[in-house]
């Protein structure tokens, strides 16, 4: 089963995010800042990071940076943040991070933003 | 809802768009409805169904059906299928295609438009396989009101990022405020008409690529049938028809195979022009193979 870090500090947007990714089938973790988030990938490789921007302690763009720096791209990263501009966007991108996501989400916005970096299969597709 | 009243718009519907209701559905006519009785002035649904019944004004029938018809749709809805299309169609036409014409796609009830410019975005991504053929996208609807959106082809950050990844939202939109907009290279190739699926499209010419999805699996059978087969008209002999994934293009008590259309191994809903003369190149199998 594949493996999800939520990355935020609204104890509220952990549970629905949680509760969505697992509803698509992965087991999931939970991380309050990009502090807490870092020191989990220190000890775990999750298939997926979905990272708020604004957090206290360490921001998502500063996690970002030091995971890609010190663990490459093993964990595909994707910004899930109400930071919606495209000057954000584009520095998320530059810092490698695969998708991005502005709030307000749903699932449906979710599973499609997963199919694309390769972690769902595309279920209608045919050989 | 009183059945009767129910039974008046259903009737309404078949006759002027094929929709078909389900009695289950009169919950959704209910909330669909209710702002159209208001703006006509009629205190309650019945009251606007026996209008309807008696003394029908063309614009309020016209109202009905819009509100009933406005279909819910996304970017690259079934990813696969637009893979197919810029993988294995556009360039198969482009190599078969006589002299210079444009390639045409018929976009058929393409609501606000998402459906029509995932087609132009992957045009434009596969631009270098087209050998400088232009594509010529024609999206048409029975609700003006999505037209208009479609037309405007400025979507909420909400809808723009249902489906599209976040770097071909970056490449081919402009931020503006809280929406998104196409760029102008993009909405060039796709224009929107008014057309009724119930009426000929004789002013539409022929086209090689025709998406009809998840609408005519809403309309009366009898009336989906004749639609399909009035599209065969519409259709060049080596085009190709892409409804739904579950959508077939006769029920599956049909006695003999269509006379139009035959399905293409492999993908389902895709359908090839029966007279097609290459159709066993554009099979997923076989691209695969030469891949």
């Amino acid at each position: 089963m594949k493996t999800c870090l939520v990355v935020d500090d609204s104890r509220v947007v952990r549970k629905v995010t949680r509760r969505i990714v697992e509803g698509l089938g992965f087991t999931c973790e939970e991380a309050q800042n990009g502090q807490d988030a870092y020191e989990h990938c220190q000890s775990h490789s999750p298939d997926v990071v979905l990272l708020d921007w604004n957090m206290p302690v360490m921001s998502g763009i500063e996690f970002l940076e030091k995971l890609r720096m010190e663990h490459g791209t093993r964990s595909k990263v994707v910004f899930c943040t109400t930071e919606n501009d495209i000057a954000h966007i584009k520095r998320a991108l530059d810092a490698g991070a695969d998708e991005y996501i502005m709030k307000p989400f749903d699932s449906d916005i979710l599973k499609e933003k997963f199919t694309k970096i390769g972690l769902i299969m595309n279920q209608d597709s045919r050989a | 809802m009183r059945i009767a009243d129910f039974e008046t718009v259903r009737e309404l519907l078949v006759r002027e768009s094929g929709l078909s209701l389900d009695p289950a559905e009169s919950f959704m006519l209910e909330t669909r409805l209710k702002p159209i009785a208001e703006k006509w002035g009629y205190p309650t649904l019945g009251a606007m169904s026996m209008a309807l019944r008696l003394v029908p004004d063309r614009n309020m029938v016209a109202d009905v059906v819009e509100a009933m018809t406005f279909q819910e749709t996304s970017f690259f809805r079934d990813q696969h299928i637009f893979d197919f299309i810029g993988e294995a169609l556009l360039p198969a036409i482009t190599r078969h295609k006589k002299g210079k014409k444009p390639i045409r796609i018929w976009s058929a009830g393409c609501s606000t438009g998402q459906e029509a410019y995932s087609v132009a975005l992957t045009a434009a991504q596969k631009k270098d396989a087209l050998k400088g053929r232009i594509v010529e996208i024609i999206g048409t609807d029975i609700s003006r009101s999505a037209l208009d959106v479609a037309r405007h082809a400025t979507y909420s950050q909400f809808d723009a990022q249902n489906g599209l990844s976040i770097r071909m939202q970056m490449d081919y939109f402009d931020q503006i405020g809280e929406n998104w907009r196409l760029k102008t290279d993009i909405r060039q190739h796709v224009s929107f008409h008014y057309h009724n699926l119930l009426d000929p499209a004789d002013g539409g010419g022929v086209f090689d690529i025709i998406l009809c999805r998840y609408v005519l699996c809403n309309f009366d059978p009898a009336v989906r049938q004749e639609t399909l087969d009035r599209m065969a008209e519409n259709l060049a002999p080596e085009g190709v028809l892409i409804l739904g994934s579950d959508e077939r293009v006769q029920d599956e008590s049909a006695q003999s195979d269509n006379k139009y259309y035959t399905a293409l191994p492999g993908l389902d809903g895709v359908y090839v022009a029966s007279s097609h003369p290459y159709a066993d190149k554009l099979s997923p199998a076989k691209i695969a193979q030469s891949a």
